[in-house]
């Protein structure tokens, strides 16, 4: 673990002693994780898992307050760390102002959690769930940044019966990229060979969801669409230049119309079961010159099992397919493994106290479809790309994350 | 595997306790003098964060116990459900934290002096300085 991030756990359990999270009027907390990562093949999500790395953070400390009954207002900093991601850089993670008009309506204004699936706000906040992997068929590590968008929302609740009712959201808003995303900075590796400078903006992103209460108890059913243009700006050196690929400054736009998550979740008992399908279709534009068709698609089922107070197992099965078009749903076979990736995850729960959570997983993995995924987009598109290396269709990933929160 | 599924055995047999009968308590204020179990279920959800005569609602639980077993029975939410979801809305924005306390007397103590608070304690408990309402299921 390097030094910064050890003194940043120090700060954090720091903060907790002095003010024991709560002054009269503004509430304090925070959370910290650090994780494990060793798989047995590729470096996946972080540079070096093949060696095994602590290379996976996060740390969160938010301040809120509430200055009227109707009026909320809250931040959050956020810093992470996976592979060469984050480096512990400190951001906002979220900051709004949340104005209830009553208890089933209300608007909020500033950088909010995205309503995709039931999971995207707050993927980093490992303590929220069962697995510290979160799903890549739905949740991948490339598109994070759709997890928070900064503009407006309105929100509500519309109760059908005691035992049912319809929650939504609708927002319009704009999406950070950060420089060192990891779909830029594959996409300008694909591109021209060498990693260069590249930068990304996603704006007039409109979306929406819903969750229906269903009156079956423990029963919810959920729906969201985001609709957005990537903007992705690049240098591609003149030797890899040709056609609609420009020696220079390059214009790479991703038309994405459809973004669409189903949600299903059934609690009984202590036992919940989860359903969740993404798909996203998406047109591909260098220099405004037409390149390529995509829909992609990814889903998995997990059941989980609450032992007792201190323990949970789980079990799920995260599929990914880099494009429906070239076969889905177990219809791929031979060289195809390089275009899905099916994760078997095997995990464990295990709640210390209320402050301290560990997790322990297993994940067999089948196929490649999210290690470095972009070069298949442009092994398609630019041929100068250089070409890929996958060995090995069966691969194994071990994961441990330790959480505190306050 | 073997060492795994003795985990899972030694965790399935070590969990045990009894209910215990509770009573919601309020800040002596309050107007209320009952509360719905559907009331109460929405604001241990986060869907009611204000009273109807005016001011937010506080809401406290306690840390552990059979009574805070109660409870949650009481509103139809696990234990672990109850702490992830406040967790949740602590770490989202949606909603300010649960007041957690280890006893009951520290419990008491708060709802006594904060306006606006609820919560709930053993029906045996000295609730004198309490408004205890009455639970309407």
């Amino acid at each position: 673990m390097k030094k910064s991030y050890l003194m940043v756990w120090l700060l954090l359990i720091g903060v907790q002693s002095l003010y024991s999270a709560t002054l009269e009027d503004i509430e304090i907390h925070g959370y910290m994780s650090q994780g494990y990562l060793k798989s047995d093949t590729y470096n996946f999500l972080a540079d070096r898992s093949s060696d095994g790395t602590f290379s996976w953070a996060e740390y969160g400390l938010n301040f809120s307050t509430q200055p009227t009954d109707r009026l909320r207002l809250g931040m959050q900093l956020f810093a992470r760390d996976l592979g060469s991601q984050g480096n512990g850089e400190v951001k906002l993670d979220w900051a709004f102002g949340d104005y209830k008009f009553s208890d089933n309506f209300g608007l909020k204004i500033g950088k909010i959690f995205a309503p995709i699936g039931l999971h995207s706000g707050g993927r980093d906040i490992d303590m929220l769930r069962n697995s510290a992997l979160l799903p890549q068929g739905v949740y991948s590590e490339l598109f994070r940044m759709l997890s928070s968008y900064t503009g407006a929302e309105i929100y509500g609740e519309h109760e059908f019966s005691e035992n049912s009712s319809l929650e939504y959201r609708v927002f319009k808003g704009s999406f950070d990229m950060e420089s060192d995303a990891r779909v830029l900075k594959e996409l300008v590796l694909e591109m021209n060979g060498t990693p260069g400078s590249t930068s990304g903006e996603i704006e007039n992103a409109w979306g929406g969801g819903f969750i229906w209460n269903a009156p079956i108890e423990g029963l919810r059913l959920g729906y969201s669409n985001l609709k957005q243009g990537v903007n992705i700006y690049y240098d591609l050196p003149a030797a890899n230049a040709g056609g609609p690929f420009s020696a220079g400054k390059n214009h790479l736009y991703l038309d994405m119309d459809n973004w669409e998550t189903f949600s299903l979740e059934y609690s009984w008992k202590k036992w919940m079961y989860t359903h969740e399908t993404l798909e996203y279709r998406y047109n591909v534009y260098n220099q405004n010159t037409f390149l390529a068709e995509r829909t992609e698609t990814g889903y998995y089922d997990s059941a989980i099992y609450r032992l007792n107070d201190e323990y949970e197992i789980g079990i799920v099965r995260s599929i990914y397919y880099f494009d429906v078009n070239n076969g889905k749903k177990g219809e791929v076979t031979g060289a195809d493994w390089l275009d899905y990736q099916i994760d078997l995850g095997f995990t464990l729960r295990w709640d210390i106290d209320d402050s301290w959570v560990m997790k322990f997983e297993y994940h067999d993995m089948e196929g490649v479809g999210h290690v470095r995924e972009y070069e298949h987009i442009n092994t398609s598109m630019n041929p100068a790309a250089p070409a890929t290396t996958y060995t090995k269709k069966d691969w194994d990933m071990y994961v441990v994350k330790a959480t505190f929160s306050f | 595997m073997k060492k795994f599924l003795s985990i899972v055995l030694v965790c399935i047999f070590t969990s045990s306790f009894t209910y215990a009968d509770l009573v919601v308590v309020v800040h002596q204020s309050s107007p209320l003098t009952a509360i719905t179990a559907s009331d109460l279920k929405k604001i241990y959800a986060n869907k009611l964060g204000k009273w109807e005569h005016g001011g937010a609602i506080v809401r406290t639980v306690l840390k552990k116990g059979s009574t805070y077993k109660s409870f949650c029975k009481k509103i139809k939410k696990s234990s672990s459900k109850l702490k992830r979801f406040w967790k949740k809305q602590v770490f989202t924005g949606k909603g300010p934290a649960l007041k957690v306390f280890s006893s009951e007397n520290k419990l008491l103590e708060f709802v006594e002096t904060k306006e606006g608070a609820i919560g709930f304690v053993d029906s045996s408990s000295d609730t004198s300085k309490v408004k205890v309402l009455q639970f309407i299921k």
